[in-house]
């Protein structure tokens, strides 16, 4: 007796409440589909404890996308204790459409209008008790984002979980319908199902896919032939029962809402003027992503990063004077300062850069601009046989290609969703950029930011040219409509800010730690086997695995064991390969001495080939991870990491080629 | 900090150059676009990619397929549902529900009933 789910559309403000409730660690985000798992937290009322399941942000509880799934699921099978159904209160008649779901389905709820102060300036009025009444349901009017109304929501959620009470919303389906629901409800009387039987009936009436599949599942006589019976039946209730819930909410609103006659020009209008503009979006779009890219090399890399650099230089040294006062043999000595201290300190010197991209990536998530993102780039999209909505999948790819991929669950459609998967490690991920960086201080230290920017745009290039292509030949057929809010723009928090961040930047923290320590570590173990042998040299066992793979680099300009390495180790962890080429090429983790070893060994063009090479080649093991989970198959997983590597060695190729013909070498 | 970025914002030009150009190319492409010229025909039932901008109408009739017509009637633009244009050049639609913006992809639009 103690779990509450949160249940509400996108935008509704859901996971602030969350966070509100819980001050756990949350991603928030102003465009739909931010929470793509289940998120729980803990609260403490009078002493008890209580779990808090913050559920994905759905418009209905139907089986559309998977989120919709992961929350009428668990709703329905794990049977949470009481749900708090969170409605935007600027927009209550739409939000109120997964309320009538959730009362149709008999749990408890309890309403958080929340955003009561939006609604107030918007001049809606809003008649609480009326509201509570109509629905047969607790109304608590809350602003999340202040930390208003939070403690009521809580004890009246906790007084309703322990009431005896029948929740049932009162629907009207019409004579029709309900003669209809009688007539399955018989059927089904005698059929375990893991579902209210009553809901079943309703949506079967829907033909929901989902339920539909699961009924023919039980391969009863009597339910076949309901089910055919449904399929032939000319009349169409489906969208006579979303008219009937609508007219629920009518009946609701009516005595309840006040909504102002006119609609009055928002700041968010005058903006959407702007930032919509048929000109002037795309224009606006990509000087926004620009100006992003920029601030976080400038302030990230060229302001911060060098102080990280100097602390862990200090740590490095002292870490040796330590040892060698202890008088630790050299192996040990070398294993911290060239294995630990080297490998994740090389890391570390980009976590502020990092910190600055995810910042700004929240700032643009949380104030909704990414929604118009969406919209702008719909129509460039739809002529590559994608949507808009898959252009914000692949921006959050930037950040990591893990949380890129998972994102891609709001689509609704299976081959847009599948090419949204295929394409998105193209996009240059946050752990690619120490690679670029190194490359750029060798050779081309005047224009680092339009280097990295042209990889970007590169990385873009290729992801929609394959777009294309798949949408030609592997997945044929029609690219899914695109319906989209957009909500209004809203001040990022800092504290939503600071918690996106810091949840990213603790998990590269966390993956610095671990992944990376024990990638670096096994390296070094085979640079320095077998017994004997001049560490980092060739005749090592690494070197001799990069000696093995290095030809098949040749005609991309860098055929070199070292290289072979540095690529070989970035399959586990792209963050590994900087610190991999560190050891081989200088053995330091001094950045300037890499830098001088990287000088003679690369040429410009060949350090372009091979920034391509890092930026297109196989994902890492963390991102075919979520590929093996999000598609499910093992088969494209395998066809991501294989395909991905031909793309990167021929566009490498190609680059070095063409660039030593022109007389760039 | 801040020179640093004025000192790197020339590249920045090219880039638009360069969107324009795409924005013009798509815009090419979109060949309904030049139905976009009024025609002076009283309207009493036409698609809802057909209105201008700040013209409201009343949902009479959604012929998209079954999917996209139950999103749609989940996301409040249900028959008998009176929607404002926002917006209505290139790309997809944007109306306002009550004040809520929805953009709905021009394809999906076409196929939307409305009446004055």
């Amino acid at each position: 007796m103690n779990t509450i789910a949160l249940v509400g559309n996108p935008n509704s403000g859901k996971t602030t409440l969350f966070n509100a409730l819980t001050g756990s660690n949350q991603r928030v985000g102003n465009w739909p589909g931010v929470t793509v798992e289940k998120k729980e937290g803990k609260i403490k009322f009078k002493g008890q404890i209580y779990t808090i399941i913050d559920l994905p942000g759905t418009y209905s509880l139907g089986s559309f996308s998977e989120d919709e799934i992961v929350a009428r699921d668990f709703i329905l099978k794990d049977k949470p204790d009481v749900v708090i159904n969170v409605v935007d209160a600027t927009n209550i008649e739409r939000n109120l459409y997964l309320t009538t779901q959730l009362l149709e389905m008999g749990v408890k709820v309890v309403v958080a209008l929340n955003m009561i102060d939006e609604a107030k300036a918007k001049k809606i009025e809003i008649d609480i008790n009326t509201l509570s009444q109509k629905l047969g349901a607790p109304v608590v009017p809350t602003i999340a984002s202040k930390k208003k109304g939070i403690e009521e929501l809580v004890s009246k959620a906790i007084e309703l979980m322990h009431k005896d009470v029948d929740f049932k919303a009162h629907i009207s389906y019409g004579e029709n319908i309900e003669r209809e629901i009688e007539n399955i409800k018989k059927v089904l009387k005698d059929v375990k199902l893991d579902y209210p039987t009553d809901w079943v009936a309703v949506k079967a009436l829907e033909k929901d896919q989902y339920i539909l599949k699961e009924l023919e599942k039980t391969h009863n006589s009597d339910i076949s032939s309901l089910l055919k019976n449904l399929e032939e039946k000319e009349e169409d209730y489906v969208l006579e029962v979303i008219d009937k819930r609508y007219e629920f909410i009518n009946r609701v609103t009516n005595e309840a809402v006040k909504l102002p006659n006119d609609n009055i020009e928002t700041i968010s209008d005058k903006i959407d003027k702007f930032v919509t503009h048929k000109f002037l979006g795309l224009p606006i779009f990509a000087l926004i992503m620009f100006v992003v890219f920029q601030l976080t090399f400038a302030i990230g890399q060229d302001f911060l990063g060098g102080y990280v650099g100097t602390a862990i230089e200090i740590l490095g040294s002292a870490i040796e004077t330590l040892l060698g006062s202890l008088n630790a043999p050299d192996w040990v000595i070398s294993f911290f300062i060239e294995g630990i201290i080297g490998g994740i300190g090389t890391v570390l010197e980009f976590v502020p850069l990092i910190v600055v991209l995810y910042m700004l990536m929240g700032i643009l998530e949380d104030s909704g601009y990414m929604a118009r993102a969406a919209y702008i780039m719909d129509n460039i999209m739809r002529a590559l046989g994608l949507q808009g909505k898959t252009f914000i999948s692949m921006i959050i790819g930037f950040g990591c290609n893990v949380p890129g991929v998972m994102s891609t669950r709001t689509l609704d459609n299976k081959k847009d969703r599948m090419i949204a998967i295929l394409i998105n490690p193209f996009m240059s991920c946050g752990a690619r950029i120490p690679i670029y960086l190194v490359f750029i201080s060798a050779f081309f230290p005047e224009h680092g930011g339009l280097v990295l920017f042209s990889l970007y745009f590169l990385g873009i290039f290729i992801a929609l040219l394959m777009a294309k292509i798949f949408s030609k030949t592997l997945f044929k057929g029609e690219s899914s409509y695109f319906i989209m809010e957009l909500p209004p723009y809203r001040f990022p928090t800092a504290e939503n800010v600071l918690r996106n961040m810091w949840d990213n930047v603790s998990e590269f923290l966390v993956r610095a730690g671990t992944t990376i320590f024990i990638v670096v570590a096994v390296l070094w173990i085979l640079a320095m086997l077998p017994v004997g042998v001049e560490p980092y040299s060739q005749n090592s066992i690494l070197g001799r695995i990069g000696t093995i793979i290095a030809p098949i680099f040749a005609p991309a300009g860098y055929g070199t064991w070292q290289a072979a390495v540095g690529l070989f180790s970035g399959i586990a962890a792209k963050e590994a390969v900087v610190a991999i080429l560190g050891m081989v090429y200088a053995g330091v983790e001094e950045g300037t001495a890499l830098v001088t070893a990287i000088q003679s060994a690369f040429t410009p063009l060949s350090a372009v080939s091979f920034m391509v090479m890092t930026l297109l080649y196989t994902p890492c093991a963390a991102t075919l991870g979520v590929i093996k989970k999000e598609t499910g198959s093992i088969r494209w997983t395998l066809f991501s990491a294989l395909y991905s590597f031909t793309i990167a060695w021929l566009v490498s190729v190609l680059v070095y080629q063409v660039g030593s013909a022109i007389g760039l070498g | 900090m801040i020179p640093y970025i004025i000192k790197k914002v020339h590249y920045s030009y090219i880039l638009i150059l360069f969107l324009i150009c795409v924005n013009i190319v798509t815009e090419l492409i979109d060949t309904d676009y030049h139905y976009h010229i009024r025609e002076e025909i009283s309207m009493l039932t036409t698609s809802l990619a057909k209105l201008h901008s700040g013209e409201i109408c009343k949902i009479q009739k959604i012929n998209a397929g079954m999917n996209a017509t139950k999103r749609l009637y989940e996301m409040g633009l249900n028959t008998g549902s009176r929607v404002k244009v926002v917006k209505n050049d290139i790309g997809p639609v944007i109306v306002s529900l009550y004040g809520n913006k929805i953009a709905v992809g021009r394809g999906l639009a076409e196929k939307i009933i409305v009446a004055d």
